[in-house]
């Protein structure tokens, strides 16, 4: 990299927003305390996550994976043989609390997951359909062929050939996502390559890779990790739908989608099975969508409305 | 305007291909097979190879594929493999209750969600607009079973205000057809107004600023004349923009609600032809709703010409 | 101000407690009194003489609870014979509205044989028999059948004045042609027709001798025959019976009027596929089981709710007057309403394939030492509360006929030091690698029994020592697997109870394919049973199947499950007579 190109950079960097992702954020945290809540409930939420295994090792909480049908759906607060049920036990008979708890690795693992692979397949194919025009057309014709088709049946019908299991939903979701997310990137793409610095750039030679590196991937990573906060809600949600709709995580695994949806049957009777994933669902929903408002706001302003 | 629409007519065209393409291509992947289930538990592979014939599955997939798509050519979406039924009959008989609930829930949304966004925007930080915003918030984050679910026992079950569940026929009794999809409608509505609430509040907010609205203002017109003449008018196209959005939402929640409700739609149609790998069903009517997708959002673009003059597609 | 934001948290607390805490005290008092309220009605229910149609229901889709099966009484009353029960202030008219458990497919119950294809089959078509309280088979289309000197004749009458719905009498053809079209697909009709002159069906084989008598000639005696016709064929005209291949649907555009086939109680009027069926009382039909059967109500409209919230919802607000297969969950809750009656019917039997056409389960050991641990009450208990499901040894069912103890010491033993030393023997015999081999479980989310049953087997199964594999797919990709047997070791199904409940019938001991047995002993025994003549001759012989299933391991049985019927106190009859919801005789007083 020689200087001279490297004081061209800094001159055109001068046109680009200057303050750094990191300090953005922390200053939008400082100053807008619904996203510092979203922060914390989604901290806390990964942190019991993260430590349920030591919970279960400790025997503060229940196995998941045991099974005791003859103690099934007990009402909230029953000791039974010496073990307390704080929230009853669920359809085969498993501690509720644990299972929910349990249940938040998977909820948080899969809507991580999805978030990040579709940003970054969603990214890379938006910028490769808004910076080479001659692949744009076939590029984005497939994605509105697949936008078109109503995510949570496409979602189905690939769990239904794929099989439960957890990268599969992760994998169902993200086929689902991605498209959405390369719309984004690409509107994005289309503006910045008309921009005067990538004009400029391309002036002083800069190939392609260079100018996609340096120039338009950067400028894509505002919206995308904007966007992605708000898949990371939504893949959360989906899963927890599919799961209700039978065609998500395998039913021995507890995710809160599963709970709910082995729960759901007794709704009327035994309404504290689904109360507590449904909580946690909505609140993780709801803290991540906060957290992500928070984030537009202070990254980039112009994307309100357009995500 | 009628060159511009022919044109994106023509341009869905290869949308509508690719739907057809992966969706066959994905259920045809697909594992199940659908003369297993019918044979039943006794069946021995004579049976089921008998059953298979019969069901039209020997025949090769590229065949299959020929059948669909020169069906599809001339409007014949093939029969159920399982009922016989003729799939354009099972649709018709669905679409009512889809498209019904869809568009009620739509509306309710548009009812909920335009007054209290611009009102939140006028009276922005007051107590109404933060009650606004969080509600909003709580739609967004909801899962539409849970709430659904929740609806029923409220209303329906410890006050029995509306059904359960079901469906009655416009053509049965109208006024049943409205009271039976008031419930599911209202789950569907709130979900999908949390997006359209606050996208009205955000861009009423950037209007309000606009020197246009203080001039107008200032020459002493009414807050409710300034509100809608001259700011709502300039903001409602990112909201027309919004609403296309919420409807593929709706099209995906339909499918949940449904199911909570016992709605008769097309998405159970969909997720029951799934479970049996009906795939007549299952291709026909996911290219349909692809198809309504695309013409909404056909319609959706219309729409701005009528909202916003400057807008016009014959140049 | 700033603590504003707290509120949507707060909304959730208090929406969710809103509609919790009402529920939360329902489900305390459930527990607490539960025997009571739900004790006296059960028993009112099954007071009254039951009578089942019989047809197997198999675990084909559509039907959410494969073991769902004809409708039968757990404890049939002992001695009481079938009488019309004398109702008073029978009010006669209205729309019944029956809510059924999932969407119908197809309404030819030769083509499928799904549970729910067959209940509104009860509805449109009359039978040649209908099994009583006592499981024994009552003529229902005929009034007479005898049987030659030499056993290989039967001469049958049929009842007079049956009509199909457009008015025109059934006689002795169409029965032909419709025995004729279920014998081509059921294998009950297989077998009888196997035993006839031509070993197939024929005119020869079942001949017509006039408008209402038909003989059956057979080669060789088929004792079996006395017991019944087994799977009585649904009666339908013979055109369309024979215009239609078994293999293939009876065209349904016919069905909207009354040109529709059949002849039985009610007419199906209209059907919108996945919503409802519309029936109207077929006025010119006369019953025979028992006498003076009528519908008395002016039609059914059958209801799809698949979703077990909204059916309870629809009943306790009067939407749905009656309703087959409540969900398990919901039981203690209705059975505290007093606004409710309920029949708990219909014995299934869950069910644990294992696969004899490779190793492990080739070894006999290896079978045993799963049969040894197997924990009855705790596989069971995934079926609901205690009332919907019992341990029981006997195969063919207990409370029927087929009830038997033979070699029941090998159920339920919960053993698990026996089944690692039949581990340990079947290592030593196969090489089977701990370590490394895998048994392969296969299972589906589609029927929730299914599902929970193999939760509970795969912990108990890798107790013993083995290491294992679980594929849990939808029903329809299992059924495809199990189609392969290289693929599977174990599959988790569940059948249908008291149609299949003697050796003959029972799917999972006739060796067909996919794995299962060939146990020649069992074949044997099979063919013995249907020579046996007498009753005391058969159970011997049925006795001795139980043993061998016991000692062989050909599958594993844990017990037996049941459903329940729930119907609106407004509602009155639907079971005082024949439990195989015809809803006949049945009135509504509201």
């Amino acid at each position: 990299m020689s200087t001279k190109s490297e004081s061209q950079d800094i001159q055109f960097q001068g046109l680009r927003p200057k303050i750094p992702t990191y300090i953005a954020m922390a200053n939008a945290l400082w100053r807008n305390p619904n996203m510092l809540i979203g922060l914390i409930i989604i901290l806390l939420v990964a942190i019991v996550a993260l430590l349920a295994p030591l919970l279960i090792a400790l025997d503060i909480l229940e196995d998941p994976f045991i099974y005791d049908p003859l103690n099934r759906l007990l009402p909230p607060g029953r000791s039974e043989e010496g073990k307390f049920y704080l929230f009853g036990t669920g359809p085969l008979g498993r501690d509720i609390f644990s299972i929910v708890i349990y249940g938040s690795r998977v909820s948080l693992f899969v809507g991580l997951s999805v978030a990040i692979i579709s940003a970054i397949t969603g990214s890379f194919i938006g910028i490769v359909a808004g910076y080479f025009s001659r692949v744009d057309d076939i590029i984005m014709r497939f994605m509105d062929g697949i936008m078109a088709i109503p995510g949570i049946l496409l979602a189905i019908v690939l769990m239904a050939i794929l099989g439960p299991r957890i990268e599969n939903v992760i994998f169902a979701l993200t086929v689902v996502d991605s498209p959405r997310t390369s719309r984004i990137v690409r509107s994005v793409v289309l503006t910045i390559k008309e921009s005067q610095y990538v004009d400029a750039a391309r002036a002083f030679g800069a190939t392609n890779s260079r100018i996609l590196m340096r120039h338009i991937a950067p400028n894509t990573f505002a919206p995308v990790i904007v966007q992605a906060t708000f898949l990371f809600a939504s893949a959360i949600l989906a899963e927890a739908s599919l799961s209700f709709l039978g065609a998500g995580v395998p039913p021995d695994i507890p995710t809160w989608g599963n709970i709910i949806g082995e729960g759901r049957i007794y709704f009327i009777s035994n309404s504290n099975i689904v109360i507590l994933p449904s909580i946690g669902l909505f609140l993780l929903a709801l803290a991540i969508n906060m957290f992500g408002d928070g984030l537009r706001d202070s990254l980039d302003p112009k994307l309100r409305g357009k995500i | 305007m009628q060159r511009y629409i022919l044109k994106r007519l023509l341009a869905a065209l290869p949308t509508m291909a690719i739907v057809g393409v992966v969706v066959f291509s994905i259920i045809h992947l697909a594992p199940g097979d659908p003369a297993a289930i019918m044979a039943g538990e006794d069946a021995d592979y004579e049976q089921v190879e008998a059953m298979r014939e019969a069901m039209g599955l020997l025949d090769p997939i590229p065949v299959q594929f020929w059948n669909f798509v020169s069906g599809v050519a001339v409007g014949d979406f093939g029969e159920s493999i399982f009922s016989g039924h003729k799939v354009s009959k099972l649709m018709l008989d669905r679409v009512e209750p889809t498209l019904s609930l869809a568009l009620i829930s739509l509306t309710i949304s548009i009812l909920i969600s335009i007054p209290a966004g611009v009102l939140a925007a006028w009276k922005m930080n007051s107590i109404f607009d933060r009650i606004v915003m969080i509600l909003a918030l709580t739609g967004y984050a909801v899962p539409y079973f849970a709430l659904g679910y929740v609806m029923i026992i409220l209303f329906a079950v410890k006050l029995p205000l509306f059904p359960a569940g079901g469906y009655v026929y416009m053509s049965e009794d109208f006024g049943q057809y409205i009271y039976h999809l008031l419930l599911p409608s209202f789950v569907l509505g709130f979900a999908g107004s949390a997006l359209i609430t606050r996208m009205t509040r955000a861009t009423m907010l950037e209007v309000l600023k606009e020197d246009y609205v203080r001039t107008a203002r200032a020459k002493g017109l009414g807050e409710t004349v300034v509100l809608l003449r001259h700011a709502f008018k300039n903001a409602a196209n990112p909201v027309i923009t919004v609403i296309g959005f919420s409807i593929a939402g709706f099209i995906s929640g339909v499918v949940i609600t449904e199911t909570v409700f016992a709605i008769p739609g097309m998405g159970r149609l969909i997720v029951e032809a799934i479970s049996q790998r009906d795939f007549q069903i299952i291709q026909s009517t996911i290219l349909i709703v692809a198809m309504i997708y695309v013409m909404v959002n056909l319609i959706i673009d219309i729409c701005y010409v009528f909202v916003d003059p400057r807008i016009r597609y014959d140049s | 101000m700033k603590y504003f934001k707290l509120l949507p948290l707060a909304l959730v607390f208090a929406f969710v407690f809103a509609c919790s805490s009402e529920t939360a005290t329902s489900t305390a008092a459930a527990p607490a009194a539960p025997q009571a309220p739900e004790a006296p009605k059960a028993a009112a229910a099954t007071t009254y003489a039951a009578k089942a149609q019989v047809q197997p229901v198999k675990p084909t889709g559509g039907s959410p609870l494969p073991s769902v099966s004809p409708i039968q009484p757990i404890a049939p009353t002992p001695g009481s014979v079938v009488k019309a029960k004398a109702q008073t202030g029978v009010k006669k008219g209205g729309i019944l509205i029956w809510a059924l458990e999932a969407p119908v497919k197809a309404i030819d119950p030769v083509w499928t044989t799904a549970t729910v294809t067959w209940r509104s089959s009860q509805m449109v078509y009359d039978s040649l028999q209908r099994l009583d309280t006592k499981y024994q088979y009552q003529n229902n289309g005929f009034t007479s059948w005898e049987q030659s000197t030499d056993g290989l004749t039967w001469t049958f009458k049929l009842r007079d004045n049956m009509k199909f719905h457009d008015g025109s009498p059934v006689t002795a053809t169409d029965i032909q042609q419709s025995t004729f079209r279920w014998a081509d697909r059921i294998t009950a009709g297989i077998q009888m027709f196997k035993r006839s002159v031509e070993g197939n069906f024929s005119e020869k084989s079942l001949t017509v001798v006039d408008a209402t008598t038909f003989t059956l000639n057979l080669k060789e005696p088929y004792p079996a025959l006395s017991m019944g016709f087994s799977e009585a064929p649904f009666i339908m005209k013979a055109a369309v019976a024979k215009g239609t291949d078994a293999h293939s649907r009876v065209s349904q555009d016919g069905y909207e009027g009354s040109t529709y086939f059949a002849s039985g109680p009610y007419v199906l009027k209209k059907w919108v596929p996945g919503y409802r069926f519309e029936y109207e009382a077929h006025q010119g039909w006369v019953g025979k089981v028992p006498e003076g059967e009528a519908p008395w109500v002016d039609g059914v409209n059958v209801v799809e709710v698949p979703d077990k919230t909204t059916l309870l919802a629809g009943l306790k607000t009067g939407k749905i007057d009656y309703a087959t297969s409540g969900a398990s969950e919901q039981y203690p809750d209705l059975a505290a309403d007093p606004n409710m009656r309920m029949l708990v019917a219909a014995p299934g039997t869950p069910i644990l394939l294992l696969n004899h056409t490779k190793s492990p389960f080739k070894y006999l050991n290896a079978r045993r030492s799963i049969q040894a641990a197997q924990d009855a009450e705790k596989l069971m208990a995934v079926h609901g509360p205690k009332e919907l499901w019992s341990v029981c040894a006997a195969i063919f069912l207990c409370g029927t006929p087929g009830e038997s103890d033979a070699n029941a010491a090998l159920y339920n033993q919960k053993n698990l030091t026996l089944a690692q030393e039949y581990r340990d023997k079947f290592v030593a015999e196969s090489g089977w690698d701990l370590a490394s081999d895998t048994i392969e479980m296969v299972s589906n989310t589609s029927y929730q029994s299914h599902r929970d049953r193999s939760l509970i087997n795969i912990a108990r199964i890798k107790e013993i020592g083995f290491k294992i594999n679980m594929t849990m797919t939808d029903w329809a990709t299992a059924v495809t697997i199990r189609q392969n047997k290289d693929a599977w070791d174990i599959f988790h199904t569940g059948c249908c109870g008291v149609p299949t409940n003697n050796p003959v019938m029972n799917w999972y001991l006739s060796p067909k394919t996919y794995g299962w047995h060939t146990n020649q002993t069992i074949i044997d025994l099979q063919a013995q049973y249907t020579k046996e003549t007498t009753d005391a001759g058969r159970k011997k012989v049925l006795d001795a199947v139980q043993e061998s299933y016991y000692d062989q391991v050909t599958h594993i049985s844990p017990g037996q499950s049941n459903v329940y019927h729930v119907w609106r106190a407004t509602t009155k009859g639907p079971h005082d007579y024949a439990i195989s919801t015809r809803l006949t005789n049945t009135w509504m007083d509201k």
